[in-house]
This record gives C-alpha cells, sequence and structure tokens, in this order.
C-alpha cells in the first residue's frame, strides 16, 4: 500500500472551485501573484510549464479612473498580496498620462520585491522593521502622513482587511472617497452564487459584478 | 424528445434552482450563451412573498469536494419578478419552471396564483425546504405538513407542481408518498445536506453557523434518496446532487431520474453544462 502525504492530509477533495485573483497585463502577457495559503493557491504554485489552466474572465467592476478635473496625482496603496490590481491600475494610468505614486506595505522583508514591478519608486512600509530602507510599520502610516501635510490625492487600494479599513478611516476623516479593492469567499465569480455579498449602505452588493473596487463611502467597515 | 409533465424537452439535463442566474450569465457571457442554451429547460432561483436581502456574510465556504452556503434566498419578491424578471426569462429558448418559497400556507398559495395566468411559466417547483412559521417545522421533514400544503395547493394551482424534496426528512419515501396524495406532479431532490464548518481561527465558517453542502461530496446521497423516491412513487424525477460530468447523469437516470439538474458544478464553470452535455452525447 501507497500513497502520497495528500491522502492523509485535510485537504482531500480541495480546491473545489476556482479562486478569485487580480492579473496585470505585462509584454510577457497576463501575470497573476499568489501566496500559497490553501489548497487552491498550493496547487496554482505547483504548475509546471505547459500545464494548463482554467480561467474565466475578466470579470467584476474595476477601479474608476480619476477624472482630469481632479488634478492631484493618483496614489496607490498596496497592503502584501493585494499589489497586482494595482500594478494593473498603475499601468492604465501612466498610458492616460498620470504619474501615480504608490505606497506599498508588507508583512516582512521578504516579500518586499513585489513592489519593485511598479514603474514608480514604491514609498515601502514592513511591519516588523525588518527592512532597514523602509517605514517601520503600517503602509497606512505613510497614508497619514500624507493626509497630514495637507495633501488630499484621490487613493486607490487593496490588501488585507484591516489595512482597508484603516485606509477607509483615515480617508473619511479627511473626507476622501477611496476606492478599495475588496475580496470575499466567491463561488462562481459572475453573480449567480449571491455568495459574495457585501453590506453597503444601500444593501448588499454582490463583489463579484458590483465589484470588486468599491467606492468607501459606500461601506460601513471592511471585514 | 422527452416529455416531461407535458413539456417538450430536448435532453434530460436542466440547471438546479439558484445555480444558474441566466440573466447575470448573458450580461457577463453575451447572447453566445443562449444560442448554444445547454439545458432544455430553466429553473429560475428561488422567489418568495417578500423581497430578502440574503444572510448576512460570510455565506459560503468550500469544503472537501464541495462547498457550505447559508445565502438566505435573497430575491426581489414576487411582485417585482414578475414585473422584471419573468419577461427577460420568458426570452430564452427553452422551457421555464419558477421555484416558489413559502413561510405558510397562505404565503405558498399567493405564490402558486400569481403565476396561473402566466403563459411563460410552464411549472412551478416548490421549495418546501423552509421553515413553517406557524409550526417551526420545516414542511419537507414532516409527511402531514407536506400532505396539508399539496392538498391546500393543488387546487389552485394551474401549473404542474414539482416539489423539491428535503434530503433530512426522517422518511424521505414516506415524505413523497404524502405529497404524492395532495397533488404533487413529480419529485426533484436532493436539496443540499445540513451541514457546518470551522475557519481556521476556529469560528464558525457561515455567518449563520450552518448551510447545506452540496457538490460531488452529496452525490452518493443523492443517488440513494433518488432510488428511494423512485421506488416509493411513480411520479417523475428530477435528479440532482454532485453532478459534474455526463457519467455522473448517467448514474442519476440509472438511478431512476427522469431528469437531470447540474448545481454547484456551474458554479465552478458556467459553461460546465456545455460539456457535460457534449460527454453525454459521447457515451
Amino acid at each position: 500500500m501507497l500513497s502520497t502525504e495528500s491522502r492523509v492530509s485535510n485537504e482531500i477533495g480541495r480546491p473545489f472551485l476556482p479562486r478569485a485573483m487580480s492579473a496585470w497585463s505585462s509584454e510577457q502577457g497576463l501575470n497573476f501573484m499568489l501566496e500559497v495559503v490553501g489548497p487552491g493557491t498550493a496547487c496554482l504554485a505547483d504548475l509546471r510549464v505547459d500545464d494548463s489552466l482554467f480561467l474565466l474572465g475578466p470579470l467584476g467592476r474595476g477601479f474608476k479612473l480619476p477624472g482630469p478635473a481632479e488634478g492631484a496625482q493618483p496614489l496607490l496603496i498596496a497592503g502584501g498580496i493585494g499589489v497586482p490590481p494595482l500594478l494593473a491600475l498603475e499601468r492604465e494610468l501612466i498610458a492616460t498620462g498620470q504619474r501615480p505614486l504608490v505606497m506599498a506595505g508588507f508583512r516582512s522583508s521578504q516579500f518586499v520585491a513585489a513592489a519593485s514591478l511598479f514603474q514608480a519608486e514604491a514609498q515601502l512600509a514592513v511591519d516588523d522593521g525588518s527592512d532597514s530602507q523602509a517605514h517601520s510599520g503600517r503602509v497606512t502610516d505613510l497614508l497619514q502622513k500624507t493626509f497630514s501635510s495637507g495633501g488630499r490625492p484621490p487613493v486607490y487600494a487593496c490588501g488585507p482587511p484591516a489595512m482597508l479599513e484603516t485606509v477607509r478611516q483615515i480617508c473619511t476623516e479627511v473626507g476622501v472617497v477611496a476606492q478599495l479593492a475588496l475580496e470575499a469567499p466567491m463561488a462562481c465569480g459572475y453573480g449567480a452564487c449571491f455568495g459574495c455579498a457585501v453590506k453597503t449602505s444601500s444593501g448588499y452588493i454582490r463583489l463579484c459584478i458590483d465589484g470588486p473596487a468599491v467606492a468607501s463611502d459606500l461601506i460601513e467597515s471592511v471585514e | 424528445m422527452i416529455n416531461f409533465l407535458e413539456i417538450e424537452l430536448e435532453h434530460p439535463l436542466i440547471n438546479a434552482s439558484g445555480t444558474f442566474d441566466a440573466i447575470a450569465a448573458v450580461e457577463v457571457f453575451g447572447d453566445a450563451l443562449v444560442e448554444n442554451f445547454p439545458f432544455s429547460c430553466y429553473v429560475t432561483k428561488t422567489v418568495t412573498v417578500e423581497p430578502r436581502v440574503g444572510n448576512e456574510p460570510r455565506r459560503l465556504w468550500e469544503v472537501a469536494a464541495g462547498m457550505i452556503n447559508s445565502i438566505g434566498l435573497p430575491n426581489k419578491g414576487v411582485e417585482q419578478f414578475v414585473a422584471a424578471d419573468l419577461p427577460r426569462y420568458a426570452q430564452l429558448p427553452v422551457p421555464l419552471i419558477v421555484s416558489i418559497a413559502g413561510f405558510s400556507a397562505d404565503q405558498f398559495k399567493q405564490l402558486v396564483t400569481a403565476f396561473n395566468e402566466s403563459p411563460d411559466v410552464d411549472a412551478l417547483e416548490l421549495n418546501i425546504s423552509c421553515p413553517n412559521v406557524k409550526s417551526g417545522c420545516v414542511y419537507g421533514s414532516d409527511s402531514g405538513e407536506t400532505e396539508q400544503l399539496l392538498t391546500a395547493l393543488r387546487p389552485l394551482a394551474a401549473k404542474p407542481l414539482i416539489v423539491k424534496l428535503t434530503p433530512s426528512a426522517s422518511n424521505l419515501p414516506a415524505v413523497a408518498q404524502a405529497a404524492e396524495r395532495g397533488g404533487a406532479d413529480a419529485f426533484s431532490l436532493i436539496n443540499t445536506l445540513p451541514a457546518a464548518a470551522f475557519d481556521r481561527a476556529g469560528k464558525p465558517a457561515l455567518a449563520a453557523g450552518s448551510g447545506g453542502l452540496s457538490g460531488p461530496a452529496i452525490k452518493p446521497v443523492a443517488l440513494q434518496q433518488v432510488r428511494q423516491v423512485t421506488a416509493a412513487s411513480s411520479l417523475p424525477v428530477v435528479g440532482m446532487g454532485g453532478v459534474s460530468s455526463g457519467s455522473d447523469v448517467h448514474d442519476f437516470l440509472q438511478a431512476g431520474a427522469s431528469l437531470v439538474a447540474v448545481g454547484s458544478e456551474n458554479f465552478r464553470d458556467p459553461l460546465a453544462a456545455i460539456r457535460i452535455r457534449s460527454e453525454m452525447e459521447a457515451s
């Protein structure tokens, strides 16, 4: 009798559903970034050249680009694995002649390389202080500093819920409506299952078709 | 052609209620999906009398070979459904079954009669997995409740009534026979199985605490329940539960089902039914 180790793991029979992922385009084609956190991302991380993928997309509504009247340099705030949608946004903004500022925060220095994918030089924050070049602390500290010095740029953010909630609070205090790319457990991705409901001031929305980019003034808190 | 309740269907593959949103699918994937519509009949998401926003999130959770959901029947309510959604479903190139759920006999009566005059609706599916707010009992778990409900609805209904049975009934054949005595025209089964999961933090994975299990994990349970019901009643059965391939469809037909529905597989891949159809034809 012989079996692979997965035979006895808790994860047998998973992943069952595809995972909702952000992508960005580059000269190399379509790019994804993932962190192995469970069976779905583990299988994706095991892919080898010439393996095939199931892919459904693009789906949902992305960030709304700032109008020319808004003037100020857009500010992109990325937290950890929340980098990809902002890479896509940065490319789109640059294509329309804008030069966005980028702030990127990571748990520790081992993840910081993701920030080099931005075309702009990102202001870095590392939670555990393991990067001497970066602000030691939260990326939202950098946002707070920007607002404290009077800046009121249009804000775009993606990252873990706690970070997005802090972004939402800081922006609310100064009257800036940020666009937040949220996530929720999702089965279908196209509006059929109603699993990815997020509470807004006008009731539940389905994040898959009404988001994932949501205006911060529509939500009471990011959970 | 298959004759199901006097409805002519091209093949036995349909969708399970609430797993394939034909309106959303067309908005996202375009008209090509309608032109190559994979189901021989379309079953809507469940409609209730009053509008419902659905349950608090988190509403779904992946588990081994399936998922658990507690969505809470969000819908516009029957009035808005008839005004806004029904005309769009009527555009689909296949017959239409509307799924309805009431929390009292009066609500069921209201829903059944709301579709009597609608030429676009071919049959109604009664979702009897909801609790009767008067007795607190889930209709489908009890023969008496089920028979009483069907007996009340039958004389009011101009459309065929398909009863979606509850898999947690302690005596499923008895509930099926009770529904038949009350005037049911067909059965559909299985609905999701009551289930729970915990997240990495050790908290209940769903805000509601528990939900319904679907996906390949439930297929063997579904096959056995289809066998039980087809043995206990001569009414036609729509079989479902973990159908994800052409060979699954054959298994359900083998178990006695007249039609077979695709459920959670539609979530994994909205084009899955096109593949399943081709697998059915190839074998």
